[in-house]
């Protein structure tokens, strides 16, 4: 049942995003509002079909989060963009960002749902799994993920627009805005993270290749806090750190699968 | 005298530079990436400590994070942290209490009024102290009230990278200690510790694995490991704990967790002879001596259920002749009568092909040994300190906007000038509309 809900909440955000689209081919706000409510009630489907999938591991007999296998940080990776879509651009709702954060919310759950290598059923928790510290830890992560990802949508964006400095200035605070949040939620994540592996596996760090890469990933975004600094605001060099920032972010969650390693969810 | 200072500061000057911090943060990110797609040895513990091996040692990429490659700038950019630090003593000099009004970005009012500059200021500071911590001073003769909010926020460098120093140190110290994994089978005692690098060591005291248990959940999954230990410190039974994956127990320093388990079959064995029976329990390995002839029988393998015909011991029997191997099944006798022949054909299969004995396997039981992970590290406190330190520091210092508000009056030919500053996080802002507006519009403001 779960899943069900959740798949449809693909078909959503893509039609979000194609209206989102016209917004922006258009320039007519109606466009966008409406983009902007469709992504609500996306969003509305999406937090239910979690808590739907939650409440059915109850049911049966192995409750937990669901916040413990690829599938299910899939679906919360998208949960996070769109709801960090929501939060950012609310006020100032540029539906460039839509473009950008939209499509990516869809084809999260796209990948989760209909992908034929990724187990959709609800397992039971291996002993190692078991801790609080691991939930704080997937909630933090993936909403740091999800501010980073947002950080480099803004990045892209003040790299693609040429105008007036006061253009790109207003792209410039929301990129610094949602990098600091990234910063701190993934600074969170890594450290309550350390907390589980020193629990769970009696150190807090092993140099793990997804430890690591966690690692490589705060490390860019620390440059490029510090590059912001020296330069004195936003500037390129800034937005172009983020996006690769976005790489090692999605290397981290993808690419370490491939490596062994504690993380590998597979 | 004056030159040595000089130096100093260069060097002081050269470490705290960000373009060096944003240098190493980039090197460390490329070392990492090294240390992912190369893959990594630990270092093995060898006999040959020569001088060369060690250099060579730490400057392999086969182990990047304990290289110098890796630990060098690492230490640099502690030190380039420490640096900013020291020279940031200067930077709290603007934040002082009393700051003067500063020289550029001030927003200037005139004022048709017959009060004087005090009762100007005193008015701004009624309004001020509704939303700001508020001081009153003199700077040059002019009096000058200043509005403060967050000033938490000028310490949040300090908090953040001091943060990043303990991180730092407690790693270091972490060098100090050790990790490994103990072995012990259940109702036994141990204190050999195997360490990371393979070698030895003894615990000052010593572990009985009382229990192991696991659970399982209902398709089979294990949903549960558990080792019930006592600590045996000079012959005292010292300490009674229970070590959990996720809750491991720490004893003399030292955090034990629950790192894995080994499971050894064990065969009870029946060996009929001319004089009698005996019996036998064999863990894989044993070796028994039968009585009457002196052949020794080596317990080669036992299987709790092989090839789907149930619990089976594999036995090597050195004879007089040549090394002799049986395969005893339990149900060796339904086996037998569901395929006639079956003695003719593999004589290893036969109970009695080693004459004068009959052997019989009763059963298989399994006896666990629990691994437990050991580490030993003294720089935990500071690591833990140093990341609370820093997230504290990067939530004041993302969140919390440090903001200033100097306002002055002077008297001038044409009326009264006052003069606002407003600064945001050290930087000139633009003053609140409601400060300007509590004179009425006819004013002539200058930014
Ligand atoms: C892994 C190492 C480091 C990390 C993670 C780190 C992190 C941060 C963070 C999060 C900030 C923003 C918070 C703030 O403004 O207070 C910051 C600011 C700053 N960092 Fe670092 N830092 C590191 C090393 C260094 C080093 C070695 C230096 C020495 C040059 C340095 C110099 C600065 C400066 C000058 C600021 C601006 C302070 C201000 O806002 O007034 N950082 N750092």
């Amino acid at each position: 049942m779960n899943t069900t809900v959740l798949a449809s909440v693909t078909f959503i955000y893509l039609a979000s995003f194609l209206v989102f689209l016209m917004a922006e081919v258009s320039g007519k706000g109606t466009w966008a509002r409406s983009g902007r409510m469709i992504v609500i009630t996306g969003f509305i489907f999406q937090t239910a079909g979690i808590a739907l999938r939650w409440f059915e591991s109850h049911q049966a007999g192995i409750g937990h989060a669901p916040l413990s296998n690829f599938f299910e940080s899939l679906v919360f990776f998208s949960w996070a963009v769109a709801l960090l879509y929501l939060l950012y651009a609310w006020k100032d709702a540029k539906g460039l960002i839509g473009v950008f954060a939209m499509p990516v919310a869809s084809l999260l759950m796209a990948y989760a749902s209909f992908s034929p290598t990724i187990d959709t059923r609800i397992q039971p928790l291996i002993p190692a799994l078991k801790s609080n510290w691991l939930i704080i830890h997937v909630v933090t992560c993936f909403l740091g993920y999800a501010a980073f990802f947002m950080a480099s949508s803004f990045g892209i964006v003040f790299l693609m627009v040429k105008g007036s400095q006061e253009n790109r200035g207003s792209i410039g605070d929301m990129l610094e805005k949602s990098l600091k949040t990234g910063f701190i939620l993934f600074t969170f994540g890594i450290v309550t993270g350390s907390v589980w592996a020193h629990y769970a596996w009696g150190r807090y760090w092993g140099w793990d290749p997804k430890e690591t890469w966690a690692l490589i990933t705060w490390l860019i975004y620390a440059a490029a806090i510090h590059v912001r600094i020296r330069d004195g605001s936003v500037s390129r060099r800034v937005a172009f750190m983020t996006v690769f920032g976005l790489a090692s972010v999605l290397f981290t969650y993808f690419g370490v699968n491939y490596l062994p390693g504690l993380h590998s969810y597979q | 005298m004056g030159t040595r200072l000089l130096w100093h500061m260069r060097l002081l000057k050269g470490l705290s530079s960000l373009r060096l911090t944003i240098g190493l943060l980039l090197w460390l990110v490329f070392m990492c990436i090294l240390g992912t797609v190369i893959p990594q040895l630990p270092v093995q513990a060898t006999a040959d400590v020569s001088m060369a091996t060690h250099v060579a040692g730490l400057l392999s990429l086969k182990d990047v994070f304990h290289s110098l490659w890796f630990l060098v700038p690492t230490i640099i950019l502690g030190l380039n942290a420490a640096a900013c630090m020291y020279l940031w003593r200067r930077t709290l000099e603007r934040y002082r209490a009393e700051p003067p009004l500063p020289r550029a970005g001030l927003h200037e009012i005139t004022m048709r009024t017959a009060d004087i500059p005090e009762k100007v200021c005193s008015d701004f500071k009624v309004i001020l102290a509704g939303t700001h911590k508020t001081v009153q001073y003199e700077d040059g003769g002019d009096p000058v009230i200043m509005g403060e909010n967050g000033r938490v926020r000028v310490y949040a460098p300090f908090i953040v990278h001091a943060g990043i120093i303990l991180i730092l140190l407690g790693a270091g110290l972490g060098f100090l200690g050790y990790k490994g994994t103990i072995e012990i089978p259940v109702g036994q005692e141990s204190n050999t510790v195997t360490l990371a690098n393979g070698s030895i060591m003894h615990l000052p005291f010593r572990i009985k694995c009382e229990d192991f248990k696991i659970d399982y959940y209902e398709n089979g999954m294990p949903s549960e490991y558990r080792s019930e230990l006592t600590f045996v410190q000079d012959n005292d039974l010292s300490m009674h704990t229970s070590v959990l994956v996720n809750h491991p127990a720490s004893h003399g320093g030292i955090l034990f967790s629950q790192s894995g388990f080994n499971q050894n079959p064990v065969a009870a064995l029946k060996v009929g002879t001319p004089s009698g029976t005996s019996r036998f329990r064999a863990a894989e390995g044993l070796i028994i001596r039968l009585k009457d002839t002196g052949y020794n029988v080596r317990v080669d393998k036992v299987a709790e259920d092989l090839m789907r015909m149930g619990p089976c011991v594999h036995l090597v029997i050195e004879t007089p002749d040549a090394p002799k191997e049986l395969w005893i099944f339990k149900e060796f006798n339904s086996i037998a009568a569901a395929h006639p022949g079956l003695v003719e054909k593999m004589p290893q299969l036969n109970p009695s092909l080693v004459t004068p004995y009959t052997f019989s396997l009763e059963g298989v039981t399994n006896s666990y040994a629990t691994v437990l992970g050991i580490n030993r590290d003294p720089g935990i406190v500071f690591v833990g300190l140093g990341s609370m330190l820093f997230l504290i520091g990067i939530i004041i210092s993302f969140m919390v906007v440090h903001e200033r508000v100097l306002i002055t009056a002077t008297e001038a030919p044409s009326g009264l000038v006052v003069k606002i500053a407003r600064m945001k996080n050290g930087k000139p802002a633009a003053p609140e509309k409601y400060i300007l507006e509590q004179e009425d519009s006819s004013l002539e403001v200058r930014s």
